[in-house]
């Protein structure tokens, strides 16, 4: 599950000016333009008949397909990216896949790290395994662990395409995420503390 | 098949079930309920309106593709804005187009200055005020004519306010009784919004 956001006070809860400035805002939500919406609605006519999954996606010969990190906060700035300005210690990746986006966000979380993400596309349901790739794929600046390469762990996907994957230890790790009857490969990513 | 009327009161998961079943009519009112909100959240995230066009028919394309697999349909506003958000996001990387806090030719006072980033609150504490406000206009969509005119006249934008002698010209009432009507229609939209 994603970092959980304050609860708001419900609308049916909000003092009389509150409702009055959300009613401003509701007020003040833009118009969709008509051929925008049209065009939305007509997508259901230009829908492709549902591809029929594999009847034991298991035993079906995968389809591997590497991903391409098409988004990187650190790199970027948070501030490019949309995001509140200051030092945010949390990474947000995104990767691209043949139509499968997959959204990456790592936190530090005590002496581990926290991954968290969501595959929007048109496969949400499959499983994500995480594996350690040693240091080779380690950049020459980062330290080397202490620690040996902690065992593969893995999740499933729910039913929004999430996934969380807990007490993972600083390091190089290369993401599967097998989503029908495709594999696709993440390209190594370095799990760790921002770098200056 | 039921109605426009019944359909427009469905919930997200009847609609779902209806889409699934292959009912076009459920697939235009889950369009038609969700527009402005995927609409603002991508034009919040800064893009201009050629980038969220082309954001929001992805947004929808995902959505068709993602009806068929969703196990809770309570949870497709979470989907949905969850989706804009992150297309959104990439496709603002993809542009690398230096874009405007606000809409072009804001004159007529119609289209929003929305804040963000460093002038604005938390992206999350944003995306839900737009959740509620969103509510807030599918309830005042379902007011009678009368009070949905006279409430959307009276709550303009800040910069666009309206004084009373004008909003009762143009609804055509003694301006004394704007200030009791108004409070009347409040009523009404509060019992409208969800619990």
């Amino acid at each position: 599950m994603p970092a959980a956001l304050p609860p708001m006070t419900p609308l049916a809860d909000l003092t009389d000016d509150e409702f009055d400035a959300r009613l401003r805002q509701a007020v003040a939500l833009p118009e969709v333009p008509p051929a925008l919406m049209h065009a939305a609605i007509g997508l259901w006519s230009a829908q492709p008949a549902q591809p029929a999954q594999p009847a034991s996606p298991l035993r079906a010969a995968l389809r591997r397909i590497a991903a391409v990190l098409t988004v990187d906060s650190w790199a970027t700035g948070a501030t490019a990216l949309g995001l509140r300005g200051g030092h945010s210690t949390t990474r947000q990746l995104l990767f691209s896949a043949e139509g499968n986006d997959i959204d990456l966000r790592i936190s530090p979380a005590g002496e581990a790290y926290a991954l968290a993400g969501q595959v929007l596309g048109p496969f949400e349901a499959g499983t994500v395994a995480l594996a350690s790739v040693g240091s080779d794929a380690r950049p020459a600046t980062a330290p080397i662990p202490l620690s040996p390469p902690a065992p593969p762990i893995s999740a499933r996907l729910d039913d929004l395409g999430e996934f969380r994957l807990d007490a993972v230890a600083g390091g190089v790790y290369e993401l599967r995420l097998q989503l029908g009857g495709d594999e696709i490969v993440l390209p190594p990513i370095e799990v760790g503390p921002a770098r200056r | 098949m039921c109605g426009p009327t019944q359909l427009d009161e469905d919930d997200d998961a009847t609609l779902v079930s209806r889409c699934r079943a292959g009912d076009a009519a459920a697939w235009a009112l889950l369009v038609r309920r969700y527009q402005r909100l995927v609409y603002a959240i991508v034009l919040r995230m800064g893009l201009d309106e050629h980038l969220a066009a082309d954001v929001f028919q992805t947004v929808f394309t995902r959505l068709l593709q993602h009806l068929q697999r969703i196990a809770d349909p309570q949870r497709l506003q979470a989907w949905i804005v969850t989706t804009a958000k992150r297309e959104a996001l990439l496709q603002r990387q993809h542009g690398r187009r230096t874009v405007s806090m606000t809409r072009e030719d804001d004159d007529s006072g119609d289209t929003p200055e929305w804040d963000f980033a460093d002038d604005g609150p938390l992206p999350g504490q944003a995306l839900d005020e737009l959740q509620q406000a969103h509510l807030l206009r599918r309830a005042l969509d379902r007011l009678d004519e009368r009070c949905r005119t006279l409430l959307t006249l009276v709550f303009r934008d800040d910069d666009d306010t309206l004084a009373y002698d004008e909003v009762a010209r143009r609804m055509a009432m003694p301006v004394g009784s704007i200030g009791p009507t108004r409070a009347r229609c409040l009523d009404k939209l509060r019992k409208l919004v969800p619990g």
